[in-house]
């Protein structure tokens, strides 16, 4: 092989492949188009079962005590952030307008992820804690038509449940949650540093 | 204003934003895909592009970016090695010389840092370096830097693969 002037453009040029039916791009473009419209629909379509649900159960159920209402609001409230939550992780990179410099890209995308792990962390605690007060004031009003021991199994079963899942499963959630993005991040930065670099050895 | 017409700059981008995605990842099907995504994207976005950079410049911006953030989306993708038919010349010579440095060549840039993947693509595509410092967002002094040490890089990377 000839490596004293090797022409990399000539041996770039070579490689070939046959151009796809442009008619894929126009209906996957179509597909991506259908797809974010549904998933707002039905996220709009969640959010306002919940609100509604609230109002119904405040307005028209006639529970004897407020704070039964209240504990399942909290709880109605808990599940609307948990779906949020859960769509945060779809699609959002796709919000970013591609066409800004590779390093205005990449800035954005580490603020993406810096927001993200910012709700993810902190967004499932409070899911948890609307959850737990949530269940605490529901069940309320049962317990007083309950014997003493029952409505000590009722809470103290409910509350059992839920500190495992605040002492044990919220942490593994989080710290899984924060590795992988992290990781992200991490990434990112590498190239970010990239960036600047040899600025200082010319 | 002359109207841009999506399926010209699909027939003329198509091949070089293919082998961009290709020095990226140095696999066909995820360079077709990323391909694809550039496309889809410049297709949604074009009746938006107020031709503040050059058709180009916004062209390989996307098709740049679409590359980069593969990062967010799934872990690094895998390389594809050099087959066994490119590693051992003697065995079957049905392939041409000049595939085989093409593919050693793409393979090499896949393994370059993501940035300088982009930068010697851009350059290869015969990009002027004051857009390839446009696309990627560092000065032209740095793009000239970072081509020259790149160059170096592969020129060597040939000679050993050479001399072997």
């Amino acid at each position: 092989m000839q490596t004293d002037n090797i022409n990399f453009q000539d041996i770039w040029n070579n490689k070939n492949a046959e151009i796809p039916n442009i008619q894929e791009i126009k209906s996957t473009a179509e597909k991506y188009r259908k797809k974010q419209l549904i998933s707002t629909i039905l996220l709009m379509l969640w959010l306002m079962a919940t609100a509604l649900g609230i109002i119904f159960i405040w307005n028209v159920i006639n529970f004897k005590m407020v704070t039964t209402s209240l504990g399942i609001i909290l709880i109605l409230i808990a599940l609307a952030l948990f779906l949020c939550l859960f769509s945060q992780n779809i699609n959002m990179i796709r919000k970013i307008n591609p066409s800004i410099s590779n390093q205005e890209y990449l800035s954005s995308l580490k603020k993406l992820q810096r927001q993200r792990l910012y709700m993810q962390t902190k967004g499932i605690s409070i899911y948890y804690i609307l959850l737990s007060f949530g269940f605490a004031f529901y069940f309320y009003e049962f317990t007083l038509y309950m014997s003493t021991i029952a409505a000590f199994l009722a809470y103290g079963l409910t509350f059992l449940w839920l500190a495992i899942v605040w002492f044990f499963l919220r942490p593994r959630q989080i710290t899984k949650q924060n590795q992988k993005i992290s990781k992200i991040i991490d990434s990112l930065e590498t190239i970010e540093k990239d960036l600047g670099e040899s600025k200082f050895d010319i | 204003m002359q109207v841009l017409n999506f399926e010209e700059i699909y027939h003329e981008y198509w091949k070089r934003i293919f082998r961009l995605c290709m020095g990226y990842v140095n696999d066909h099907d995820a360079a077709k895909d990323l391909c694809q995504e550039t496309f889809v994207v410049v297709f949604q976005q074009l009746p938006r592009f107020r031709r503040e950079a050059s058709v180009g410049t916004w062209i390989y911006r996307i098709a740049t970016n679409i590359c980069l953030r593969q990062i967010n989306i799934e872990k690094r993708m895998p390389k594809s090695e050099l087959s066994d038919d490119i590693k051992d010349n003697s065995e079957k010579d049905y392939k041409l010389e000049q595939d085989k440095m093409t593919d050693f060549l793409y393979q090499c840039i896949s393994e370059l840092p993501e940035l300088d993947r982009i930068v010697i693509s851009l350059e290869l595509e015969e990009m002027k370096q004051a857009e390839i410092a446009e696309v990627v967002g560092i000065t032209p002094a740095n793009v000239r830097v970072k081509i020259h040490r790149i160059k170096e890089k592969l020129t060597k990377k040939f000679k050993n693969y050479a001399n072997r």
